[in-house]
């Protein structure tokens, strides 16, 4: 997860001056990228080849492609294909507690009043 | 003082500090908008009632999805931009994103005030009307209350507001006037000074103004005198001799009440009342009224002897006469019977009867054919791979959301009436007329000026609001998430714009610096990106 030693001086120096049209030209593609991909969330909302059958399949199809696009982002928008490891364990940390926090919601909606979640999801 | 490592990485966390700290805020971040997602899910599990789908126009969202990408682009291209020392680029792609930040606020902004100005109106029988309050004629608002014949109004001087009575409206067959700019006179009196004693009054906000001062001076020096009654009182009590500075005191205070009293009889008693020459009739919005949340003149008026109706308003000042009117002109675009209790003789039926343009249009008979026709359709859409949603189509989210609902404003997803109408779907012909039809889907609609114009009556309505958090958890999470989104684009671009705008001198000395600032916004801005590419899917188009 970590790349300490070779990446040292890469962000603080200008010793390796940064080649702006390559570098722009990668974000202009990834910029592409995702526009292409919201087409993409818009056509399994709406057009009938994406009807499953079953809402719940749709919703998560669309916020994987959500996350696809997040993960897009943050790797390259963000930077976070070559950061620091304290970047790293800090994210960690709140991912943990992101998915704590969803997961609570699971332990509420399974109880003998409710029903289990994935019940609710069916309806 | 300088600050350390903003240029040089520190040696233990290989960063610069800045960067560390925005890493750290956005963890933060991530904490909030984790835990109002999964509000949101909560809430769309838990929903007791058809949770909106697709109600936002994806356009703009789709349009500001676009928006933020771009932005993105350009915001990580002006960091770029510095790191090859390249000003002349950095300052382009930054105004880009600028650019970007104030046209998606403005879309925003849009979206809003489209939200804010459309109604929805839960009617007794759960059937849910969509639309516009529209003027019921060019002197009065759709949604305001007619009340006649009134000879007297009281006003409770302690509470009564001076501009409140002189706003209200006053229609008297052709007139149509203000207090405020046409005051009406009266005779005044209380009980203090006896009605044969009424004193000749215009109703403006400069006699209210004068009365409640009066009233003020009156209640201050009958205050004091009551402080030091009830002190002498708890010494006789405790049988203790009452200090004669007191009683000297209290006799003081008492002249000075009574000289007070007589020079402002009118205001002693803290109720006024003014008996007008000549019945009038106000008109005012449901919501000047006390009691205006429940339905109907038997909850916001209490009945008299002689069957006319005392109403009491926000500031306490009240009225007696009768309704004249109390509707609410609405011009619908949906129509929503899923909640109904019998969708075929819902109330809704019984006002567009009542409107002789909508009487013509037959909609009842439009709305039974098209529920029949698109049941139709999804048993047949369903035949083949869902057998079991087929048998159950009328029960089927999907279906009775185009079944059971009559939109006019666009065409309805699945299946645009147009087709419907040439087709034959098992057999049954969906044979709207052409009249119908362009109703139904007829786009280029102006509000108050085409025929879906109905009168509801207000004692028919359980629940009415504008598209605003107040409407249902879907709309209150949606201003929460969007609201407290907007406000991160707002925060992120005017920092972003300081960058821009005073970025020269720093550029010169330290371009580095720049950079890394550049850099920490850059980082935040694309996290409010990461924010809405969840956001768009969620509430526009899942």
């Amino acid at each position: 997860m970590s790349h300490s030693s070779e990446h040292k001086d890469d962000h603080a120096a200008d010793e390796h001056p940064l080649d702006y049209a390559k570098t722009v030209r990668t974000y202009l593609k990834v910029g592409a990228v995702l526009i292409f991909f919201t087409f993409f969330t818009i056509a399994v909302a709406y057009m009938e080849i994406f009807d499953f059958g079953n809402k719940a399949l749709n919703i998560g199809f669309g916020l994987l492609i959500a996350t696809f696009k997040v993960s897009l982002v943050c790797l390259i928008f963000m930077h976070l294909n070559h950061e620091r490891g304290l970047i790293y364990k800090t994210l960690l940390f709140t991912i943990v507690f992101a998915a704590a926090m969803m997961f609570l919601m699971v332990l509420t909606f399974n109880s003998p009043i409710r029903g289990s979640l994935w019940q609710l999801f069916g309806q | 003082m300088e600050i350390p490592y903003t240029v040089k990485n520190r040696p233990d966390t290989g960063l610069y500090n800045a960067k560390v700290g925005i890493w750290l805020f956005l963890a933060s971040e991530v904490m909030l908008f984790g835990g109002l997602f999964s509000a949101y899910v909560f809430l769309r599990i838990g929903a007791d009632f058809e949770w909106p789908f697709h109600d936002l126009h994806v356009v703009p969202g789709f349009i500001n999805t676009m928006v933020l990408i771009a932005s993105s682009v350009s915001v990580v291209a002006a960091w770029a931009a510095l790191k090859a020392r390249r000003y002349g680029w950095y300052k382009i792609n930054m105004t880009i994103t600028l650019l970007a930040a104030v046209v998606f606020m403005c879309l925003k902004s849009y979206e809003y005030y489209q939200k804010f100005t459309h109604y929805s109106i839960t009617l007794t029988d759960g059937t849910i009307i969509e639309g516009h309050v529209v003027h019921a004629d060019e002197h009065t608002n759709g949604d305001e209350i007619a009340f006649g014949g009134v000879k007297q109004i009281n006003l409770s001087l302690a509470t009564s507001n001076t501009k409140f009575l002189p706003e209200l409206r006053v229609h008297e067959g052709e007139a149509h006037y203000k207090l405020s700019t046409a005051p009406v006179a009266g005779k005044a009196w209380n009980t203090f000074l006896g009605k044969d004693k009424a004193k000749d009054v215009t109703i403006t906000p400069e006699w209210l103004a004068e009365l409640k001062s009066a009233r003020g001076t009156v209640a201050t020096a009958q205050r004091k005198l009551a402080t030091v009654q009830a002190e002498i009182a708890g010494y006789e009590a405790k049988k203790q001799p009452v200090p004669a500075g007191l009683t000297e005191k209290a006799q003081k205070l008492k002249t000075e009440f009574d000289k007070v009293a007589a020079d402002n009889p009118l205001s002693a008693d803290a109720t006024v009342t003014i008996d007008l020459p000549a019945p009038l009739q106000f008109m005012f919005a449901d919501s000047r009224v006390a009691n205006h949340i429940s339905a109907g003149p038997e909850n916001y008026a209490k009945k008299q002897q002689d069957g006319t109706l005392l109403i009491k308003l926000k500031d306490g000042t009240s009225m007696v006469g009768t309704e004249v009117a109390d509707n609410i002109h609405f011009h619908v675009d949906r129509i929503d019977t899923r909640k109904s209790k019998d969708p075929e003789n819902a109330l809704i039926w019984n006002y567009t009867e009542q409107t002789p343009a909508l009487k013509e249009l037959k909609l009842k008979e439009a709305f039974l054919k098209n529920r029949e026709a698109r049941i139709a359709h999804f048993k047949k859409k369903y035949a083949e791979g869902h057998p079991d949603r087929a048998e159950n189509a009328d029960k089927d989210e999907d279906c009775r959301r185009d079944a059971y609902r009559l939109s006019f404003a666009e065409k309805p997803r699945d299946l645009p009436i147009s087709e419907v109408n040439l087709e034959d779907i098992d057999n049954s012909k969906f044979a709207l007329t052409e009249d119908q039809a362009a109703l139904l889907i007829n786009k280029e609609h102006k509000h108050g000026t085409t025929p879906y114009t109905i009168a509801v009556p207000r004692a028919d309505k359980r629940f009415f609001s504008n598209f605003s958090p107040s409407l249902n958890p879907f709309y209150a999470i949606y201003f929460l998430m969007t609201g407290l989104h907007g406000l991160h684009v707002i925060g992120g671009a005017l920092v972003l714009a300081w960058f821009l705008f005073t970025g020269r001198k720093m550029y010169e000395t330290d371009p580095e610096h720049l950079a890394n600032r550049v850099e920490v916004g850059g980082l935040f801005w694309h996290f409010v990106d990461l924010v809405w590419i969840f956001l768009f899917p969620l509430y526009y188009l899942m």
